[in-house]
């Protein structure tokens, strides 16, 4: 299986902010539209993720780029064998954790 | 017959070394651990000042972008503070922080869903909330830690 590397704070913005692309260029919608849904969409391809770089992370941008992940289709299961986040800071691979598995467990509820 | 008076000096030279020792060690030990309760001290203003920053950006009357970027910011940097020396010793839960960057940022943080709270609001309760635990958390562990 291939690798691909994002880093989120080189290769999308320093400082990423907002959830929906009418609150910035740099939201966690369009981090989810333009770099995770392409990268995922090859299944043969597993994507790490180095969140090191950038900067002042908000829960509203995480939410809407992992949890939107699971609302645009792709499976828990397949997100946790495929996606490998890679951070300094614990507390945000814990919280994208819970972003995926609360989503997933909401989408089966309804 | 040798003279061994100089014997009584030796001992009582390596007695006041021993003890030099003794008390550098115990002093060194002592300033360390006012170090590390000061650190963990200025973690905890540092936890009460972004609470009361969240509280004065989530009820203001308009959206402040440059506010809710310091916050976001200032939450991410607290917490980065928390996983490291020496307050990482303190082994808190990695769950608490979540909670508090949830309750900051999580919920009326970005323009497109901006509306002023009014201070008894559940947004403002959690920050309180996580707040609180975190402090709680830091000062226990403290405690038993850094006595």
């Amino acid at each position: 299986m291939e690798y691909k590397l994002i880093n989120v704070g080189q290769d999308f913005s320093r400082y990423p902010a907002g959830r929906y692309t009418n609150d910035g260029p740099y939201s966690g919608e369009a981090f989810r539209d333009r770099f995770l849904i392409p990268a995922l969409s090859d299944i043969n391809q597993k994507l790490v993720i180095e969140l090191d770089d950038a900067r002042g992370l908000g829960s509203s941008f995480l939410e809407e780029a992992f949890g939107g992940l699971v609302r645009a289709g792709f499976s828990a299961d397949d997100l946790f064998k495929r996606i490998e986040l890679r951070a300094n800071d614990k507390s945000l691979v814990e919280e994208i954790h819970t972003y995926i598995k609360d989503q997933s467990e909401a989408g089966t509820a309804s | 017959m040798k003279d061994c008076t100089w014997w009584p000096n030796v001992f009582t030279s390596l007695l006041v070394l021993v003890g030099w020792f003794a008390v550098h060690f115990a002093t060194l030990s002592r300033e360390r651990r006012k170090e590390r309760r000061e650190t963990a001290k200025s973690a905890v203003d540092a936890l009460n000042s972004i609470a009361s920053d969240a509280s004065a950006f989530h009820t203001a009357l308009t959206f402040d972008a440059h506010e809710a970027c310091l916050l976001r910011y200032n939450t991410e940097k607290v917490i980065r503070t928390l996983q490291r020396k020496p307050l990482n010793d303190l082994d808190l839960s990695l769950g608490r922080m979540v909670k508090l960057r949830k309750s900051i940022t999580l919920k009326n943080i970005d323009p497109s869903i901006f509306s002023p709270q009014n201070i008894d609001s559940p947004i403002l309760q959690d920050i309180r909330a996580a707040t609180d635990d975190l402090v709680d958390a830091i000062e226990a562990a403290r405690d038993s830690h850094w006595a």
